[in-house]
């Protein structure tokens, strides 16, 4: 029998910064392949990347993951060839999620995702277990499925392992600014959000994620989030609208494809790694960030643009659409991440942001009307 | 007697009050006063029936109020909660 490869893969990185998120309290999530599967490593680490993480160990064998992993790690995803063994017929399946990536089954088995590029991923919680099954990864279609496979692999271990993944933008405000504390921008895809991180940029906040974040484990004191996707993606017209030119980044802000046979990015968005924004002073990003303002961000056809308070009983919905869905989770962890969504609200101040012609002309006014929604009691707490 | 969902997560807002959300339908209800007294009932007793919950919710929310609601009142918002929160799998019957 060929001997697997075990990949260990966390925020343990010897050369992480000393700012790093997570650096000390990140448990591993090790990734087995099953050698028959001829998965390339640089595969692999594309898609831990694609969430912030690092490999921080080499390759191991062992003839099962268990022997290889079970010791150092709290969660493993096996990679394997073929299909999911299944016991009772599709018909009897319950759908209970569903998104432009793939659809989420609770079959006899328990939860279910079949990615639309193939790949099938199916969880076992009593092992600690994700098998991502994929039929033939030497083709561009396979790799893609196990690109995107493993990238809700690794999601749904995070949630598992004690973490909150958030579709949201997070930024830090410049030191000594008036507008006060760190924001959260929560939208779903198209609202505006990396339009306006990039425009906030501009005038000097820094950058933890304009895409995805992951709350820590916290439920009781302000849940600090962190980076979960490590690029700055716009289309090409607004970063010029923006005044960013290419130049004025590294020679890596370039498009940057998801995974080798992914299907094109019909926008066609310009990907800038947000480690090259450091590349000049002063930094642009942060690591993470504690937020006192949570904004749900929606775009208007009106001139002028609205920031208003917002109830936390309005706000908890949109997170919750912006999270993993709770049916998708094991009772227990999406009871804490319910429960963490609840202790960011409480220790923020909510806004809705209703983005007009003026904030797409200028992302960068959100700092002005951030500053004169100043709110006394939170202020100037980062 | 009733019982909470080992479904139903109650997510505490402060000065917005609670929260309930159904973790497998994904669907969440906003609690009233009397509504989150009932709810929070269950924190010190896991099973009540409701002669029980009217009982404890005249006894706690309309001590010596003369112009209060009656216990008949009180009986009926009883009802009303138990039915809306057991019909959407938020209390579940258990014997």
């Amino acid at each position: 029998m060929p001997a697997p490869i075990a990949y260990t893969l966390g925020r343990k990185a010897p050369d992480a910064p000393p700012d790093a998120f997570f650096t000390k309290e990140m448990r591993s999530v090790g990734i087995w392949i099953e050698r028959s599967a001829a998965v390339p490593a640089a595969l692999v680490t594309r898609a831990a990347n694609a969430l912030a993480l690092h490999p921080h160990a080499s390759a191991a064998t062992s003839s099962s993951s268990t022997d290889a992993l079970a010791v150092t790690n709290a969660l493993t995803i096996e990679v394997r060839l073929g299909k999911p063994h299944t016991t009772g017929p599709p018909s009897s399946w319950n759908c209970v999620a569903a998104d432009a990536q793939g659809t989420v089954w609770r079959t006899p088995e328990g939860v279910r995702w079949e990615g639309d590029g193939g790949g099938q991923v199916q969880w076992h919680e009593d092992r600690g277990t994700a098998r991502l099954w994929v039929e033939n990864p030497r083709t561009p279609a396979g790799r893609h499925a196990v690109a995107s496979g493993l990238r809700h692999a690794l999601t749904g271990a995070l949630a598992r392992l004690g973490w909150t993944p958030l579709h949201a933008a997070a930024l830090r405000p410049p030191p000594n600014a008036d507008s006060g504390a760190s924001v959260l921008l929560v939208g779903p895809s198209g609202s505006g959000k990396s339009t306006l991180t990039a425009g906030l940029l501009q005038r000097g906040w820094r950058c933890v994620s304009d895409d995805q974040v992951a709350l820590a484990p916290s439920d009781h004191a302000a849940p600090r989030v962190g980076r979960l996707s490590p690029t700055l993606r716009l289309c090409p017209d607004a970063w010029t609208r923006l005044g960013f030119q290419k130049a004025a980044f590294s020679s890596s802000a370039t498009r940057v494809p998801l995974a080798d046979g992914a299907p094109s990015d019909p926008a066609q968005k310009w990907s800038v790694p947000l480690g090259t924004l450091d590349d000049h002073a002063p930094a642009r990003t942060a690591a993470w960030a504690v937020p006192r303002r949570v904004i749900r961000v929606g775009i208007a056809d009106t001139p002028t643009s609205r920031l208003v308070p917002c109830r936390a009983a309005r706000l908890l919905p949109t997170l919750l659409s912006q999270s993993l869905p709770p049916s998708v989770l094991p009772t227990a962890v999406a009871t804490a991440q319910t429960q963490r969504l609840g202790a960011l609200l409480r220790h923020a101040d909510g806004f809705e942001l209703t983005a007009g012609h003026d904030l797409y002309e200028a992302p960068g006014r959100l700092a002005d009307l951030l500053t004169a929604a100043r709110t006394p009691s939170r202020a100037s707490t980062a | 007697m009733l019982s909470r969902s080992p479904y139903a997560t109650a997510v505490s807002l402060d000065d917005d009050g609670t929260i309930v959300l159904h973790l497998r339908t994904q669907e969440y209800y906003r609690l009233n006063g009397t509504a989150q007294r009932l709810w929070t009932a269950f924190d010190e007793q896991k099973t009540w029936t409701v002669e029980q919950l009217a009982r404890h919710l005249y006894r706690t929310a309309v001590p010596f109020k003369e112009d209060g609601p009656s216990r008949a009142d009180v009986q009926d918002d009883v009802e009303a909660f138990v039915e809306t929160m057991a019909g959407n799998g938020l209390l579940t019957h258990v014997s």
